[in-house]
C-alpha cells in the first residue's frame, strides 16, 4: 500500500466527495477513492471509531454468519482470519486496518453525526451539518447501513422497567450479568448468539420468542497455521475459497424461489438439527417454525438449542403483555421477575432514519420522497437528489450471500459515476424519474414468486407500507453486480445552462 | 414431489421405449426452451434438482429421463429418445440442449444428427472417447459392481466429487453422500457405453454454437477430455468450474450462471474463446 498519507483537505472549502459512515460501505468507498488518487474527500462518522455495525454490535458471542473470507473486501483479502466465521472483534480489527493501511484514517471526522444534508441547487453542492462543523461537497455518498438504528419493541411499561434495560447493539458493558436474572427479547440472528453466552454466567435466562427461527448447523472451525501460511504465500488460494463460499451461498437462492423439493430439503436440514439437539417434545414443538424456510433469515448456530437444555434457561412463547416494575407479564397472565432485559429486537430497516436528514432539490426530505417505501435507480440513485449516492439502501440486502459483495458492486458504480461527472465537467447527475420507476418495476417483477413475499411470515425484508420487497435484492447475488455495478450515463438528467429545462444527458453531450 | 411446481410430467413412446419427461410448458409461454439430459445412473430429479428450478425461472425447461435397454445400448438409442421427446413437446422449434456427463455425449450425438433442432449445445463434463485412464476407472467400477457394491459406493463417491468439495465436508457428510448412492437398473449398460462410446467422427459436423464446461477437479472426465471436445467442435467455447465431476451438485449456481449467459445469446461469444469466470 502507498505509504504517504493523503493529507487533509483545506478547511472551509468544498471537497469533491463526502462519505457518511465509516463501516464496510464507507471504508470501501474511501479505499477506492484513495487508490484512484482522488484525495478530495472526507468521511463523517458519528462515533469515535470506525467499524459501523461491527463496532456497535459488540455483545457477547457476536460473530458473522457469512464466512469471513467472503465477508471481506475482494481488494483486501485477509490471510489471517482465525476461523471460518470470525468473531466481531476480529472483523472490527480488519476494518480498522483498512482505514489506516489505505492511508485515509486522517480523513475521517469522528463524532460528526450528520444532522442535515441539503442540496444547494445554485452552487451544485451538498451542505452537510454536524456537531463537528459544516462541510460541503459536490458529491454525497451515504453508507450508513441498514442495520445501524436499533429498534426497541413497543411494549407497555418497558421503558419504566426497574432493572437494567438495553438493546443488543448498545450493550451496557457496565452491567454485570453474573448471577442475574436476564430476559432476552427476540429470537433472531442476535438473540441466538447472545443467549448461549449470557446463559454461561446468568442465574436465570428467559427467552421471549415471538416466532421460532430456523436454525442450521454452523460449520465453523479454526484455520490451521498451514492454511494461513498457504493463504499468505498463495493469495489465489484465498480467491478459490472465496468463490467456493460464494457459489455455495448462491445455491441457497434456488430455495428462495419457492421450489418445493429444495425448500423441503432445506427445512429438513434445520429440523434434523433441532431434533438432534432437543429431545423434549414440548420444547421441540415451541422451537419449530411455523412459516416457510428462508422467509426470515436462516440462522446458524451449534450452541443455541443446547443452551435451552439447561435448567436455568427458559423459553417463553406467550407474547409480552406489559412490563411492571421488575416483572414481565405475558398475555396468558404469567410473569417473570428479571434483573436485566436485553432487547435483541433488530434494527430500523425499512424506514431509514438518515432519510429524514437528507434534503434534495426544493428542500424535499428523502423520507418524504420515500414515504411510500424506499426506492432507487440501480439501488443507489434517487430522482430529485442530484449527486447523491446511497450504499446499502433499497434492495441491497441478501437473504443468502455476502453484503460486502453488494457494497463493492455499488462502490464500483459510484466511482464510475463520479469519474464520469468530472470528465464530462457536469455540475450534477440526477437520475430521471422514469428510469427510476422502470428500474423498480423490474425489481418488482423479479420479486414475484419469491418466498419473501409469499412465505407467510412477517420479516424486515418487506415494507409493510406498500407490501414491496424494498430491502432485499430478489435475484441471485451475482446478478446484482451485473445489473448494478456498471454506470451508464443515459438515465441521468442534467440542467441546461438556463437551469430550467432538463435534458437527457446523452443529448446534452 | 415434482422436480418443479410448474413441471408437467408426461410420457412419450419412442422406438419401443416409454420415455418420461418433465416440461414446464404453460399456455402462451414463448420463452426459449432448455432441454436437460442427465448422465450415468441418474435421472432428471437426481442430477438437476437445483439446476432445473434455477433455469425454470427464466426458460421453459424440458428434462428427459433416459430409458436403458437390456442390451445393445448405443448413443443413438438415447439421442433418438431425446429427439422424440423434443419433437413431441416442442415441435418445429429449435431448442437449447444441455447434456451432463454421458448426457453430454448424447447431446453431441443429437446435435451431429439433427443439426437444425438445436439453437445451442452445452456439454457439461463430457468426453470424446474414453482414454486409458478412464477405461481403468471403468474396469474397477465393473469389478466392484459385481463383487462389492458397498465398496463401489465409496469408490464412486470418491471419484464423483472434487477433492476440495470432499475435503471441505465432515466425515458424517461424506458418509451421507456414500449412503445415498444407488445403482439403478441399466447402470452397468450405461457404464459399458461410457467405455465404448466414440464421438470422434462426429464432432466436426456439429454446427450449433457450443459451450464446453469442464470441472477443474474432475477425476472421471479429466480436463484433457473436455479440452478435446473443445478442440474437436468447430463452433465451441470453453468454461471451467472449480468442481469435480458432480458439477450440478457441487456448483449448481455457477453452472446456471454460465449456461444462462451462453443460452441468452449463444453467438455473442466468439467460437474458440475461453470464458473468464465472473468476478466474486
Amino acid at each position: 500500500m502507498a505509504s504517504t498519507p493523503l493529507g487533509y483537505p483545506a478547511p472551509d472549502s468544498p471537497v469533491d466527495v463526502i462519505i457518511i459512515g465509516a463501516g464496510f460501505g464507507g471504508l470501501g468507498m474511501g479505499t477506492q477513492l484513495a487508490r484512484e488518487g482522488k484525495s478530495s474527500f472526507i468521511v463523517l462518522e458519528r462515533a469515535e471509531e470506525v467499524g459501523g455495525t461491527w463496532r456497535d454490535n459488540h455483545y457477547p458471542g457476536a460473530a458473522c454468519d457469512v464466512p469471513s473470507h467472503l465477508y471481506s473486501f475482494s481488494f483486501r483479502p485477509n490471510p489471517e482470519w482465525s476461523r471460518m466465521f470470525a468473531p466481531q472483534e476480529e472483523i472490527l480489527d480488519y476494518l480498522r486496518h483498512v482505514a489506516r493501511d489505505e492511508n485515509f484514517h486522517e480523513r475521517i471526522v469522528f463524532g460528526a453525526e450528520v444532522t442535515s444534508a441539503r442540496w444547494d441547487d445554485a452552487a451544485a453542492l451538498w451542505n452537510v451539518a454536524t456537531p463537528k462543523g459544516d462541510f460541503s461537497a459536490k458529491t454525497l455518498v451515504t453508507a450508513v447501513g441498514h442495520l445501524s438504528e436499533p429498534k426497541l419493541p413497543n411494549i407497555d411499561g418497558l421503558s419504566d422497567f426497574s432493572g437494567s434495560l438495553f438493546h443488543s447493539a448498545e450493550w451496557a458493558d457496565e452491567v454485570d450479568l453474573v448471577g442475574k436474572r436476564v430476559g432476552v427479547i427476540g429470537s433472531g440472528a442476535t438473540a441466538i448468539q447472545v443467549m448461549p453466552e449470557v446463559a454461561k454466567i446468568a442465574s436465570e435466562v428467559v427467552v421471549f420468542q415471538r416466532s421460532a427461527p430456523y436454525v442450521t448447523p454452523r460449520p465453523d472451525r479454526a484455520y490451521s497455521d498451514q492454511e494461513k501460511g498457504l493463504f499468505r504465500k498463495m493469495p489465489e488460494s484465498i480467491q478459490e475459497l472465496r468463490e467456493e463460499m460464494f457459489w455455495s451461498n448462491e445455491e441457497r437462492y434456488a430455495q428462495r424461489r419457492g421450489t418445493p423439493t429444495l425448500v423441503s430439503a432445506a427445512t429438513q436440514v434445520a429440523l434434523d438439527h433441532l431434533h438432534r439437539q432437543i429431545q423434549d417434545p414440548e420444547l421441540r414443538r415451541k422451537l419449530t417454525p411455523d412459516y416457510i424456510i428462508g422467509c426470515k433469515r436462516v440462522l446458524k448456530s451449534n450452541d443455541y438449542y443446547p443452551a435451552f437444555v439447561q435448567e436455568h434457561v427458559h423459553l417463553e412463547t406467550d407474547g409480552i403483555e406489559r412490563v411492571e416494575g421488575n416483572r414481565v407479564i405475558t398475555t396468558d397472565g404469567g410473569s417473570h421477575e428479571l434483573d436485566v432485559i436485553v432487547a435483541c429486537t433488530g434494527f430500523e430497516t425499512t424506514d431509514l432514519p438518515i432519510a429524514y436528514r437528507i434534503f434534495g432539490r426544493n428542500d424535499l426530505p428523502l423520507s418524504e420522497r420515500w414515504s411510500n417505501g424506499m426506492q432507487a435507480y440501480a439501488t443507489t440513485a434517487v430522482h430529485g437528489f442530484p449527486n447523491l449516492w446511497i450504499i446499502n439502501g433499497p434492495n441491497t440486502g441478501l437473504g443468502h450471500n455476502s453484503a460486502v459483495y453488494i457494497a463493492e458492486a455499488q462502490i464500483d458504480y459510484i466511482m464510475a459515476a463520479v469519474n464520469f461527472r468530472e470528465a464530462a465537467d457536469l455540475p450534477a447527475l440526477e437520475v430521471a424519474e422514469e428510469a427510476e420507476e422502470a428500474f423498480m418495476d423490474r425489481v418488482d417483477r423479479l420479486a414475484e414468486g419469491t418466498v419473501w413475499l409469499e412465505g407467510g411470515c412477517r420479516s424486515w425484508y418487506v415494507d409493510h407500507r406498500n407490501g414491496r420487497l424494498t430491502t432485499l435484492w430478489p435475484e441471485p447475488a451475482y446478478t446484482f453486480r451485473q445489473v448494478n455495478a456498471h454506470f451508464e450515463p443515459e438515465p441521468y438528467l442534467t440542467r441546461s445552462e438556463d437551469e430550467t429545462v432538463e435534458q437527457v444527458l446523452t443529448a446534452a453531450r | 414431489m415434482k422436480i418443479h411446481p410448474d413441471a408437467n410430467e408426461g410420457l412419450v413412446r419412442v422406438g419401443g421405449f416409454t420415455v418420461p419427461f418433465h416440461d414446464t410448458v404453460a399456455p402462451y409461454d414463448a420463452r426459449a426452451t432448455v432441454v436437460l439430459i442427465h448422465g450415468t445412473g441418474g435421472n432428471a430429479k437426481t442430477h438437476f434438482h437445483t439446476l432445473f428450478p434455477m433455469l425454470a425461472a427464466k426458460y421453459r425447461v424440458l428434462a428427459v429421463d433416459l430409458q436403458t435397454p437390456r442390451e445393445g445400448l448405443s448413443l443413438g438409442t438415447f439421442s433418438r429418445q431425446v429427439a422424440g421427446v423434443i419433437e413431441h413437446c416442442v415441435p418445429a422449434r429449435s431448442v437449447h440442449v444441455v447434456g451432463y456427463s454421458l448426457g453430454a455425449l448424447v447431446a453431441a450425438d443429437l446435435a451431429a444428427s439433427n443439426p437444425h433442432t438445436l439453437a445451442s449445445l452445452t456439454l457439461v463434463a463430457g468426453w470424446t472417447k474414453a482414454d486409458s485412464q478412464q477405461r481403468l476407472r471403468n474396469r474397477i467400477w465393473m469389478r466392484l459392481f459385481e463383487t462389492d457394491q458397498d465398496l463401489l459406493r465409496e469408490f464412486v463417491t470418491w471419484t464423483a466429487y472434487g477433492h476440495p468439495f470432499l475435503a471441505g465436508r465432515s466425515e458424517a457428510d461424506v458418509r451421507a453422500l456414500v449412503e445415498a448412492r444407488v445403482f439403478p437398473d441399466g447402470i452397468a449398460e450405461q457404464m459399458k457405453l461410457n467405455a465404448n462410446a466414440d464421438l470422434c467422427g462426429k464432432l466436426a459436423s456439429i454446427t450449433a454454437p457450443t459451450l464446453v464446461v469442464a470441472g477443474a477437479h474432475d477425476q472421471m472426465v479429466p480436463t484433457r477430455q473436455t479440452k478435446l471436445l473443445f478442440g474437436g467442435i468447430p463452433n465451441a467455447r470453453y468454461a471451467v468450474i472449480d468442481s469435480g465431476h458432480a458439477i450440478p451438485q457441487e456448483r449448481p449456481a455457477q453452472l446456471f450462471q454460465i449456461i444462462n449467459e451462453f443460452v441468452t445469446d449463444p453467438g455473442s461469444v466468439p467460437a474458440g474463446e475461453i470464458r473468464e469466470r465472473i468476478f466474486v
